[in-house]
């Protein structure tokens, strides 16, 4: 294989990754309104799309599949099938089945699938077996099919098959009529840009923010300050739009969960409407990727723990279809999603009584309802009696928790028993920008995310206790909390500086003070990857450039600290005073 | 035909381009297109407890990379004359690295025929020196700078 059809196939996986999409999202409004001319045309043209171009870069597997599908979308598209449930169902199958591929190509090209079944069931609705689209054979009377396939091996090219029986005709020379007029592609206005390129774009803005500054503070004296000041402007514009180049919707994020909505609803036998808000709303896309699984995981749960059945619903007085409701929006520096659900609520004394058969709660700890129903946020809790299919199996909402707190974020719960729960994610509109403290500590100036430190404390003479060979301990509020301090782990010199100010840090219900020498201001600060050299040391999240143009690093206090402290814990059991 | 070398009429045998520079009194030479640019010695952060021969990160228009001593890892000793220090900016794979060198020299354009194979032998050293540049009765290494500072294995053991 030569470069360039290395890239050609390469273009058209990415292609047919995101065309994927949108089909997923058409089959299952089709699946609502299955007589919709226009979007069955909108899926046909998509079908007919995919198996020229994927049959034209030589995947002629996917071509072979997308051709069965093709053949039912226009019997479809015909009215001679109408769209039942099921045969949504067997198209989504197909679109799992081509997404599969499309994965399996991009790390092999010359990957083989199975997809016997799939064509099978395909050829089988056509053929007006519908009712078991499982393993049926296809039908020995149906003859032009097997002329198909032996024009999908032997031309390669569009063109069409020299050969054909009356009823090929219709099938063929119907989407070539489309072919000769060339579709507009529909992201016409977009452009795709690599992020390698922005990134190296906002490094330079970054720059020219630095330098402006300079620039500014030396006219200042020559009394220019006003054109010295009109080009900073320029430049904080130019900033703030190369920021937001990075920033995404998150319509795609949500469109996933209307799948999963509609396969976890008919596997539980529940009716559920899923209602999306704000899908427009933009955040950084790196934010956007790792937002997927954890909605993923809230919407599942909503449907299994949080739904009742339809039965229970009409005896509660409810209506019997459940509403979902996901909404975002911007609330500050932050992306609020807001996941609602119209069911029984969380049950906070069964929690409870869970918590203290698993040990998790000591029995004479009381909790208030709220407290109980953030139990769910502990590891290794699952509230369902029988570990289902659909979630519950031992990875819970601790994992939520923990995935969006790596990005920053927050998550909160309200719940009311009877009438539903309420899920809340916070997180950061990006990771590129993040608010900053600058200190210093061992003669050196570091930065740690604002968002880390609960509070600041000036540290007199008389408040740490030392003790031989072990860590030193000080009385906070009659907690005593371990003292770290960061030039023992940070310090490029020892400089026998005083630890003036102690920052105090909060993980997992356990704060530690961490001693440094002073805090020198607070400010918004660029993330920058950490170079290679530094990558692996622990509690590096990152480097960063500060207003005078040095690079600094920035210094993680949790993921630095927190598993010295586990071990510290484990060592010699902290005395907790009442 | 070819229209974009005309320097090259007389001679079929390549040639291929270098850049010497000096660590300590030593000559070493990289294939010039690993690097990027070359810089007077900027101001470094400093990493804390990072290996001794790490300098500190410079910020090169926007972008945070490391500089590092090469003379430290592969243990030569500086020169007298600090005055002539340079930072080489390697562009390796799409990561830069800076690398401190006591001067710049040159850059050679050497013939293929005169590029010599390195002699067997077990110094640590040679195992990131790609060959030997016979040049003006000199002799240079040629050093792999991606070896050199990918931090393989045997670099750990020579720092």
């Amino acid at each position: 294989m030569d470069d360039f059809e290395i890239e050609l196939k390469h273009d058209f996986l990415q292609e047919a990754r995101e065309l994927l999409q949108n089909t997923e999202q058409s089959f299952l409004e089709l699946e609502k309104d299955p007589s919709n001319k226009t979007l069955i045309d909108a899926i046909f043209r998509f079908a007919h799309n995919l198996k020229g171009t994927s049959r034209a870069v030589g995947f002629g597997q996917i071509a072979e599949l997308t051709h069965r599908a093709e053949n039912l979308l226009l019997e479809i598209k015909q009215e001679k099938i109408f769209a039942t449930d099921l045969i949504v169902s067997t198209l989504l199958l197909f679109n799992d089945k081509v997404r599969e591929m499309i994965d399996g190509l991009e790390e092999n090209l010359d990957a083989v699938f199975d997809c016997e079944q799939l064509m099978k069931d395909l050829d089988a609705i056509i053929a007006g077996e519908a009712a078991a689209p499982v393993a049926t054979p296809a039908a020995a009377s149906f003859e032009p099919e097997v002329e198909v396939e032996v024009e999908a091996k032997s031309v390669e090219s569009f063109e069409e098959p020299q050969v054909e029986t009356v009823a090929q005709a219709v099938v063929h020379k119907l989407p070539e009529k489309k072919e000769v007029k060339k579709e507009p592609r529909k992201d016409d206005e977009t452009l795709r840009v690599s992020l390698n390129r922005l990134e190296v774009l906002n490094n330079l803005v970054g720059e020219l923010v630095i330098i402006q500054s300079v620039v500014e503070s030396a006219l200042g004296k020559s009394g220019e300050l006003k054109t010295a000041r009109s080009l900073g402007k320029l430049c904080k514009d130019i900033q703030d739009l190369s920021m937001s180049l990075r920033m995404v919707p998150v319509g795609p994020s949500f469109q996933k969960l209307a799948r999963i909505v509609r396969d976890t609803s008919k596997l539980l036998n529940k009716k559920v409407d899923l209602r999306l808000i704000g899908e427009d709303t933009e955040i950084d896309k790196t934010v956007a990727e790792s937002l997927g699984d954890p909605l993923v995981h809230i919407i599942r749960n909503a449907i299994d723990h949080g739904l009742e059945t339809p039965a229970e619903r009409i005896a509660a007085g409810k209506p019997e279809e459940g509403v979902v409701e996901v909404m975002a929006f911007h609330e500050g520096n932050f992306l609020v999603i807001q996941i609602t659900d119209d069911g029984k609520g969380i049950n906070g004394s069964k929690l409870i009584e869970k918590a203290r058969a698993k040990g998790i709660i000591p029995d004479s700890m009381n909790l208030t309802e709220q407290q109980a129903i953030e139990l769910i946020f502990h590891a290794g809790f699952s509230t369902k009696e029988v570990v289902s299919e659909v979630s519950g199996r031992g990875v819970g909402m601790d994992v939520v928790k923990t995935n969006i707190e790596q990005l920053g974020g927050e998550v909160k719960v309200r719940s009311k028993l009877g009438s539903g729960s309420c899920f809340r994610l916070m997180l950061p509109l990006t990771l590129a920008i993040i608010d900053g403290m600058l200190i210093k500590a061992g003669g050196q100036q570091l930065v740690v995310p604002k968002g880390q430190v609960q509070e600041v404390i000036r540290l007199e003479e008389n408040m740490i206790t030392q003790m031989t060979g072990r860590r030193p301990y000080m009385n906070l509020r009659n907690t005593i909390i371990p003292v770290f301090y960061l030039e023992e782990d940070w310090g490029s010199v020892a400089t026998g500086e005083k630890a003036n100010i102690a920052m105090i840090v909060r993980h997992n219900d356990q704060s530690f003070a961490i001693g440094i020498t002073d805090i020198m201001r607070q400010q918004q600060v660029v993330v920058k990857p950490p170079t290679k050299e530094i990558l692996n040391k622990q509690g590096v999240m990152g480097t960063t450039i500060l207003g005078d143009g040095k690079p600094s690093l920035i210094i993680d206090l949790i993921n630095l600290y927190s598993r010295k402290l586990r071990q510290e814990m484990n060592n010699d059991s902290m005395v907790q005073a009442a | 035909m070819d229209m974009f070398n005309k320097d090259k009429n007389s001679s079929n045998m390549e040639t291929k381009r270098f850049l010497e520079f000096k660590l300590g009194d030593e000559s070493y030479a990289v294939g010039l297109l690993k690097v990027r640019e070359v810089i007077t010695p900027p101001e470094v952060t400093a990493i804390p407890k990072a290996q001794p021969y790490v300098c500190g990160l410079i910020n090169l228009r926007g972008t945070v990379l490391t500089v590092i001593d090469l003379r430290k890892k592969l243990g030569i000793r500086p020169g007298q004359d600090a005055s002539q220090n340079a930072v080489i900016i390697f562009d390796l794979d799409e990561r830069l690295v800076g690398v401190v060198v006591d001067s710049i020299q040159k850059v050679l354009n050497i013939d293929e025929t005169k590029i010599k194979p390195v002699p067997d032998s077990d110094g640590q050293g040679m195992a990131h020196i790609l060959g030997i540049l016979h040049h003006e009765e000199k002799l240079t290494m040629w050093l792999d700078p991606k070896s050199l500072l990918d931090g393989s294995a045997p670099l750990k053991v020579a720092a």
